[in-house]
């Protein structure tokens, strides 16, 4: 406290000044710089929203390959009918069996991908379209999705892991 | 005071320099966290494009096989010295088997297997009326594995049957062919309808060749080709010679020496393409012998593997005859998974 008092005033005075001087320089750089910090900011942002976006749409694309794989109706069986195309899409011969079904759908919120009773739900999608994969005559070979994510489109054609014989179908 | 003011100085540098690192540090973590996902993202990109890569790749080579086997198939023989130019052609990249030649256990009659060299490979307490109220209960199936593994050991499961063949109304059993017709069509009353124009055959004793089989079927015939026909379902250029043997053994064919004559076609099938006479002069059975309904010289599917990197996929590809007559390839399953992974065995 003495040494403090005993301090001449100039000393004092000579600080604050610095410190004002400081201060403006620094609101001055910060000036100058924040336009750059905040482009840099926003193409960040952007970025890390189309590498989550990106990442949806992977995880999306591999759930439905994986799932389509995994439909595989025996070479004699007819063509599956393309019927419930929509919101939802479900068919039959799942893992090579008649009355295992494969499911896609979209709730409006979030995309379920999988089995009836177990299926994984992807979000953050927008605009999602559901329908059947076909050759030109009508046959139905896998799923096809189209939706967008991370501010871009994105489409996904998902083949089946055997195929029905054409010429043919029964109703499902 | 000159001594006051620089040690003021000193201080503001130590101050900025904090204020310095503190803004590194912040942007630096941002970056990071901006990073990471970035980094995942674009990593999960890498794989999944890679992987549809190999993918496509592999189906181009699987496309690229099949003019080559349509081609082969025109003169009505399939040769082992074709199959091994096809897969010289694609430098190890391609392995093409013939994975019909074999028994179907889908399909077999049920008194084909207890008179046969098939019998010694049913498990002990298997009987072959379960197998085939088996199939009429629970359906036809791809995965054989599963489906006649109560029946017959894995290891023979492997090596002597496979579901890829068409059904023959001369060497399959008639409830198994109604149930096909079923399934396939979902339509009970021409399934019953078929299975009593096969009834009839049978009580005739009547084997049909291709040409007399859309005869006898009239409209059924047309429904189901090629699935149910009367080809042959053998070819003898490609099966083993175990297979032959056993097709031959059946008591109702009369052939004294089953073994040699099975013997005789594989090892004049190592040397050359066998057509339809060769078959018959080199086995002793003319066009009319009952045991020519099992063997023919024509591969009705194929098993193709192709490597993409370190990436194998597996195609079953089906022949038929198109409409102009010429021979057509159609790949009906295509999957990741390579030799090692299938449950049927490789014939080399």
């Amino acid at each position: 406290m003495r040494e403090s008092s005993s301090k001449p005033r100039g000393d004092a005075g000579a600080t604050f000044a610095h410190t004002l001087v400081a201060l403006a320089v620094l609101v001055a750089m910060s000036a100058a710089a924040y336009p750059l910090a905040a482009s840099a900011i926003a193409a960040l942002g952007k970025a890390a929203s189309a590498a989550f976006g990106a990442s949806r749409a992977l995880v999306a694309d591999a759930s439905l390959r994986a799932l389509a794989a995994r439909v595989r109706p025996p070479f004699w069986a007819a063509s599956i009918e393309p019927a419930n195309s929509g919101d939802a899409l479900e068919a039959p011969w799942l893992d090579g069996v008649w009355e295992k079904t494969a499911v896609v759908s979209w709730d409006g919120e979030a995309l379920r991908i999988g089995e009836a009773e177990a299926a994984f739900r992807v979000g953050g999608l927008e605009h999602v379209e559901l329908a059947w994969l076909e050759d030109g005559s009508g046959r139905v070979l896998g799923f096809a999705l189209a939706f967008e994510a991370g501010g871009r489109a994105w489409r996904v054609e998902a083949p089946f892991g055997a195929f029905p014989r054409p010429n043919a179908r029964v109703a499902w | 005071m000159v001594r006051a003011a620089s040690l003021v100085h000193d201080g503001e540098r130590g101050s900025a320099a904090l204020g310095a690192l503190a803004v590194l540090v912040l942007v630096a973590a941002f970056a990071a966290a901006a990073y990471l996902p970035l980094a995942s993202g674009v990593r999960a990109a890498a794989r999944a494009e890679g992987k549809a890569e190999a993918r496509a790749e592999a189906l181009d080579a699987v496309l690229a096989a099949l003019p080559v086997l349509e081609e082969g198939a025109a003169d009505g023989v399939d040769s082992r010295a074709e199959l091994e130019a096809l897969e010289a052609s694609f430098a190890g990249a391609l392995l093409v088997d013939d994975v019909s030649s074999r028994f179907n256990p889908n399909l077999i009659r049920k008194n084909f297997i207890e008179k046969t060299t098939l019998a010694r490979l049913l498990k002990p307490d298997a009987l072959v009326d379960a197998l085939q109220q088996a199939r009429v209960d629970r359906g036809l199936s791809v995965d054989i594995m599963t489906a006649y593994g109560d029946f017959f050991e894995a290891e023979s499961l492997e090596a002597w049957f496979t579901p890829y063949t068409y059904a023959s109304v001369n060497t399959d059993d008639e409830f198994a062919l109604e149930r096909l017709w079923f399934e396939a069509t979902g339509d009970s009353s021409g399934a019953a309808a078929f299975r009593e124009a096969n009834r009839r055959q049978l009580e005739a004793l009547k084997l049909l060749s291709p040409g007399e089989f859309a005869a006898w079927y009239g409209v059924e015939a047309a429904t189901l080709a090629p699935f149910v026909g009367a080809e042959a379902g053998l070819n003898v250029n490609l099966a083993e010679m175990e297979v032959l043997e056993a097709a031959l053994s059946y008591p109702g064919y009369g052939i004294e020496s089953p073994c040699e004559v099975a013997e005789s076609l594989a090892e004049a099938a190592r040397s050359r393409a066998l057509d339809r006479d060769a078959l018959a002069a080199t086995a002793g059975l003319d066009g009319e012998h009952p045991a020519r309904a099992w063997l023919g010289t024509r591969t009705w599917f194929w098993r193709i593997f192709a490597r993409s990197g370190d990436a194998w996929f597996r195609a079953i590809v089906r022949m038929e005859q198109g409409a102009d007559g010429k021979p057509e390839a159609i790949v009906v399953e295509f999957r990741e998974g390579g030799p090692e992974d299938d449950p049927l065995r490789r014939n080399d």
